[in-house]
């Protein structure tokens, strides 16, 4: 049936969650876009077909005569199947476009809370051109930031402290903060300023102790 | 220098030189990892520093060396970057300048309750090292010195000349020249008549003679480290239930480890109840208003309060003839190990009508009937028994109408947390540092529940292996003047080999020895680890009494010993009568302890 592949890539997207990115599906949306190529070689020879009945008609009129019987009926019959193929290629169309949008959003919103660099599991997800995408927006939004001078991506809300209490799940070594130098080693509790921490909690890294 | 004799004043010191060197680092803070104590007082000093917005960073530790791993290369001699660090509950009784390579730009602030203070880190010469070491702790510690410390301890630097680092060597010669001369610590006594008639004589052989004595009066422990912090939050104005609740954990600590005598115990309880009271525990019922108009009586949150508990461990967690069974003081006063024993229990529980059904049901749901009898039903019959100070004070936290935790209890879960790591190397440690750290928050009693089923595990086995000590003949070695034991071959050695753990093994056994009525010596414990390739040794002294003169004297009997031994020794945990041995080298070890103890 035609369509019916298109409909499955988008009803892969709204099954995840959203704001969530699952694995660019390239075969599906390979077999969509061959689809697509299909209803395409249909649609050139109907089209032409149909301008040449539509040239004898013009013909037959100046006559004063009307087209056969045959004529009509194959006229319709081509009519329709063009349609078909045209609504089905649109209805391709606007499903890969919502693939790749949707897709596309969920990246955009990556670059605001990750800098620069993907974690590998979200990267091996995506697909070269999304790669791309991404970095060229994080590129983009750091060289605005850099132009306002202004880290845009922190938290809306702010904190209450500006400090916060970690602990740190992994060996993570000697690293230079915002101002100081620490040695984040393995179950090391730290107090330390919220934004040093944030970038390691968002990866894992480290919790946030309370009490 | 340095002695710091206020509290306000060692944290001032602290919180500058914390923001002098924040610069560059965060103020480093290193907890021992083998006592409860030591988490209460980083609790409580965390908070503190928190409410400052002093930044720190926090690293458990559970050897003298371990720190270096992670304080870098600032620490040493080389760098001239200021660093800040924070001993929690060790290092002071060693030479801390010296152990640990302390460069010139660094402070080291050290909060401990371990007991002698080394004389150089009380030096007012060595300004790397403050020590918080209150005239009050002084005067109420459980072995007192009939001279001046701080004058002792200044007196060490004016005989030598400037470079201390060759003077301190040639003393620490000395030393182990002087124990062998005398043989080890349990001369001390003799030597300190002598010296009090000695009348000023050289005044570089009274400081000898008064350094010896400081040294040979053995180990034993001055005020919690966390009621000292409570204290320091207390006079900041920064106290809270939770930090009041963390300073009782730490005296019961010390209580339930048998570090304090019974009068310092009640004295710092009575200090506690003061601060209970007057933080607003004692309205025990507060009325909640409705959307609706209905007036509800609801319990606060949770509130500490102070009552009479029994000496049974854990009960909260298991049943109460169990806990019967299993608890030190029972166990060993009924001899419960025994068939004779366990009848004796079951006559208790009969005469005080309690069903044997009901008694075995887990105490949360044993019938509220007993659990209302249970106080006045044990006072009445405990006595015939031979038990008469059943009941002790102690802590309780209350938890709405729900829950109830006592003091006693948390120390055991926690401690069990502690010392319940897989493998013996310092990052497992560590991470169970970190467990219990979370253990002992307000809303996290589910992982103090698995820390007391832990705890329990550890106490049947204690009754196992003492039981059958003090049953099987030739267990208990018996020397002139200590015994000792050997654990080996068994699954519980797996839950024994913890310092804590063996120590409290320790004093089941010398209950049970008392009780049997042998005359009371000191003992030492040596557990095989798991491998059976290294030694565990804890040496015990028995319950610290008042006006004792003599604390725990195995520290620096088993240092020499190990040395002598020329077989491979640790002896880097915090605790000096602690030893960690080659298995091969007990024997030796032991033959030479006994040489050095005659």
């Amino acid at each position: 049936m035609y369509g019916k592949k298109g409909s499955e890539l988008v009803r892969e997207l709204a099954s995840s969650e959203p704001g969530q990115l699952s694995a660019f599906n390239n075969d599906l949306f390979a077999q969509v876009i061959e689809e697509c190529t299909g209803h395409l070689l249909h649609l050139g020879p109907l089209i032409r077909k149909i301008e040449q009945i539509k040239k004898i008609e013009e013909v037959k009129k100046l006559n004063n005569q009307e087209l056969e019987e045959s004529d009509k009926a194959t006229l319709k019959a081509h009519n329709s199947g063009a349609l078909v193929h045209h609504l089905s290629l649109l209805r391709n169309k606007r499903c890969l476009m919502a693939y790749v949008y949707n897709r596309a959003e969920a990246i955009r919103s990556l670059g605001w809370a990750i800098d620069r660099v993907l974690p590998e599991e979200i990267e091996e997800k995506l697909s070269s051109s999304e790669k791309e995408y991404f970095k060229n927006h994080a590129a983009s939004l750091q060289s605005y930031m850099s132009e306002l001078d202004l880290d845009l991506a922190v938290d809306m809300v702010p904190p209450k402290d500006p400090y916060i209490k970690v602990r740190v799940l992994e060996d993570i070594g000697n690293v230079v903060l915002s101002d100081q130098s620490a040695n984040l080693a393995c179950h090391a509790i730290l107090f330390l300023r919220r934004t040093d921490a944030e970038h390691y909690i968002s990866q894992g890294l480290m919790e946030e102790l309370n009490g | 220098m340095v002695r710091e004799q206020s509290i306000e004043s060692f944290y001032s010191r602290l919180r500058e030189s914390a923001l002098a060197s924040a610069s560059s680092t965060p103020l480093l803070i290193f907890p021992s990892t083998s006592d409860v104590d030591s988490l209460c007082a980083l609790k409580i000093i965390g908070r503190v520093l928190e409410s400052d917005s002093v930044r720190y960073a926090c690293y458990p530790v559970s050897s003298f060396k371990e720190i270096h791993k992670y304080a870098g290369p600032n620490l040493g001699a080389s760098s001239d970057e200021p660093i800040t660090i924070l001993l929690v509950n060790w290092g002071c009784h060693r030479d801390l300048r010296k152990v640990l390579e302390i460069g010139p730009s660094a402070r080291v602030f050290v909060v401990d309750s371990h007991r002698p203070i080394h004389l150089h880190n009380l030096s007012d010469r060595n300004d790397r090292v403050v020590v918080l070491y209150t005239k009050d702790d002084e005067h109420q510690a459980d072995l007192a010195y009939d001279f001046d410390i701080s004058a002792l301890a200044n007196a060490g630097d004016l005989n030598g000349d400037d470079e201390i680092e060759d003077k301190s060597d040639s003393e620490d010669e000395n030393d182990s020249e002087s124990e062998e001369e005398d043989g080890g610590g349990f001369q001390g006594t003799r030597k300190r008549r002598r010296v009090s008639q000695e009348t000023e004589g050289d005044p570089v052989k009274l400081f000898r003679k008064l350094k010896k004595e400081y040294y040979f009066m053995g180990t034993f422990h001055g005020k919690p480290s966390g009621c000292l912090m409570y204290e320091l939050s207390h006079s900041l104005r920064k106290n809270t239930n939770e930090l009041l609740w963390l300073a009782c954990v730490a005296l019961t600590d010390q209580f339930v480890h048998e570090r304090l005598t019974d009068e310092r115990y009640h004295a710092g309880v009575m200090e506690l109840e003061q601060h209970i009271n007057s933080s607003g525990n004692l309205d025990t019922i507060t009325s909640v208003t409705l959307k609706d108009g209905t007036k509800v009586t609801a319990p606060d949150t949770s509130r500490i309060s102070y009552e009479d508990e029994p000496r049974l461990m854990l009960l909260q967690e298991w049943n109460l003839f169990d806990s019967m069974l299993c608890s030190s003081y029972i166990a060993t006063k009924l001899k419960t190990w025994s068939d004779n024993g366990i009848k004796k229990m079951q006559l208790l529980l009969a005469r005080m009508g309690f069903a044997r059904e009901e008694c075995k049901q887990k105490f949360q749901y044993m019938s509220v009937e007993i659990k209302r009898r249970m106080k006045d039903m044990f006072e009445q019959y405990l006595p015939e028994f031979g038990l008469t100070d059943f009941y002790y004070r102690g802590f309780l936290l209350l938890h709405g109408y729900g829950s109830r935790v006592s003091a006693a209890d948390v120390v055991h879960g926690v401690t069990a947390l502690l010392e319940s790591s897989v493998e013996s190397d310092g990052s497992s440690a560590s991470k169970q540092f970190g467990v219990a750290y979370d253990a002992l928050s307000f809303n996290k009693l589910e992982k103090l529940e698995i820390g007391m089923k832990q705890a329990i595990k550890v106490q049947r086995s204690i009754l196992r292996q003492g039981s059958s000590a003090i049953t099987k003949k030739g267990s208990i070695r018996s020397g002139s003047k200590f015994r000792w034991v050997k654990l080996e071959d068994s699954a519980d050695t797996k839950v024994l080999c913890h310092p804590q753990a063996l120590t409290k093994f320790g004093y089941f056994l010398m209950d049970a020895l008392r009780e049997k009525g042998a005359r009371m010596k000191p003992l030492v414990c040596a557990c095989y680890t798991q491998e059976r390739d290294k030694v565990l040794m804890v040496g015990v002294c028995g319950k610290p009494r008042l006006g004792a003169v003599q604390g725990n004297a195995f520290g620096i009997a088993f240092r020499s010993a190990a040395e002598e031994t020329g077989a491979e020794y640790f002896h880097e945990l915090f605790e000096s009568s602690w030893i960690v041995l080659d298995s091969v080298a007990v024997n030796s070890f032991m033959i030479r302890l006994t040489e050095k103890l005659l």
